[in-house]
C-alpha cells in the first residue's frame, strides 16, 4: 500500500483507540496499537526504501503483516529496529490477552502505549512528519 | 479455552466493538469484529469435537479442514468466519474505503456466528 494509505490507516486505528477504555477492551485495545504501528512501520519501511509500496518482487518485500511475516531478508534498518522491538513488544499480547482467557492490565497497557508511542516517534523521524 | 471461556471472550469484545461506529471506525469494527468471530469459531470447534480445548486456529484459513468436512451445524459459521477474514483482507490490509454495505454486512457475519454458538 502507499505511504499514504498507510498513515491514515494508523490515524483511523488511533482515533478508534480513543473511544476504547485500555483495559476493560484490552483485546482490541492489543490490536488495534499492533495495526496502527505496523501502518506506521510499513510507512517508514517504504521511505527508507527497504519495501515497496507496490506488489512484493523477488528483490523486495511489500507490506509487512507483523514484525515476522513476511520473513524480512535483512536486518530491520537501524532508525527502525527499536520500534520493531516495541511492536513485537505489542504483537506478543496476542496469545494470552486477545486469543486466551488473560485481561489486560494497567502495567501492561501503559507498556503498550508506550511502546506505539516510541513507535510513533521513530516512524515521524523516518517521515519527516512532526511528533506531537 | 473451553467453550464458554471464548464466549465470554467475544461477548466482551463485542462490547467494544459496540463503542464505535461506522463510518469513521470502518477499519476498527471490521479487525475487531474477526477477533470477536475467532472466540465464537473456536467455541464452535470445541463444542463439536473439531478441536479440544486446547487446541485453536486463528483463522478459517488456517484451519486445514475442508468447509463441506466440518459438522454440518457450524458450516454456516464457519462461512461467515471466512467472509470476516476476508473483509479483513480487502479492507484492513488493503487499500479501501468504507463501503455503505459494509455495516449490515458485518453485523450479519457476527449474528451468524453468534447464533451458532449460543445453541
Amino acid at each position: 500500500m502507499h505511504i499514504d494509505e498507510h498513515l491514515k490507516k494508523a490515524d483511523a486505528f488511533e482515533a478508534s483507540l480513543a473511544r476504547l477504555d485500555p483495559l476493560r477492551d484490552g483485546e482490541l485495545y492489543a490490536v488495534f496499537l499492533m495495526r496502527a504501528g505496523t501502518n506506521r512501520i510499513n510507512a517508514a519501511l517504504h521511505v527508507l526504501g527497504t519495501t515497496t509500496d507496490g506488489p512484493a518482487t523477488e528483490q523486495k518485500l511489500g507490506d509487512l503483516n507483523h514484525t515476522y511475516k513476511p520473513p524480512m531478508n535483512s536486518p530491520a534498518p537501524e532508525s527502525l529496529k527499536a520500534s520493531f522491538t516495541a511492536l513485537a513488544f505489542i504483537e506478543n499480547l496476542r496469545p494470552d490477552i486477545v486469543r486466551g482467557p488473560k485481561r489486560l492490565d494497567a502495567p501492561a497497557a501503559q507498556r503498550a502505549l508506550d511502546a506505539y508511542t516510541l513507535i510513533k516517534r521513530d516512524t515521524n523521524s523516518v517521515l519527516g512528519r512532526k511528533s506531537p | 479455552m473451553t467453550p464458554a471461556e471464548h464466549l465470554a471472550k467475544a461477548e466482551s469484545i463485542m462490547a467494544g466493538v459496540n463503542k464505535l461506529a461506522f463510518p469513521q471506525d470502518y477499519l476498527a469494527i471490521v479487525d475487531g469484529s474477526l477477533v470477536a468471530g475467532y472466540h465464537y469459531g473456536n467455541a464452535l470447534l470445541h463444542s463439536h469435537g473439531v478441536l479440544p480445548d486446547a487446541e485453536h486456529v486463528n483463522t478459517p484459513s488456517k484451519l486445514g479442514i475442508a468447509a463441506p468436512a466440518l459438522p454440518p451445524a457450524i458450516q454456516p459459521a464457519f462461512a461467515a468466519f471466512t467472509e470476516l477474514e476476508r473483509l479483513r483482507s480487502d479492507f484492513v490490509r488493503s487499500p479501501s474505503t468504507c463501503d455503505a454495505r459494509l455495516e449490515g454486512q458485518v453485523r450479519e457475519l457476527l449474528n451468524v456466528m453468534r447464533r451458532a454458538s449460543a445453541r
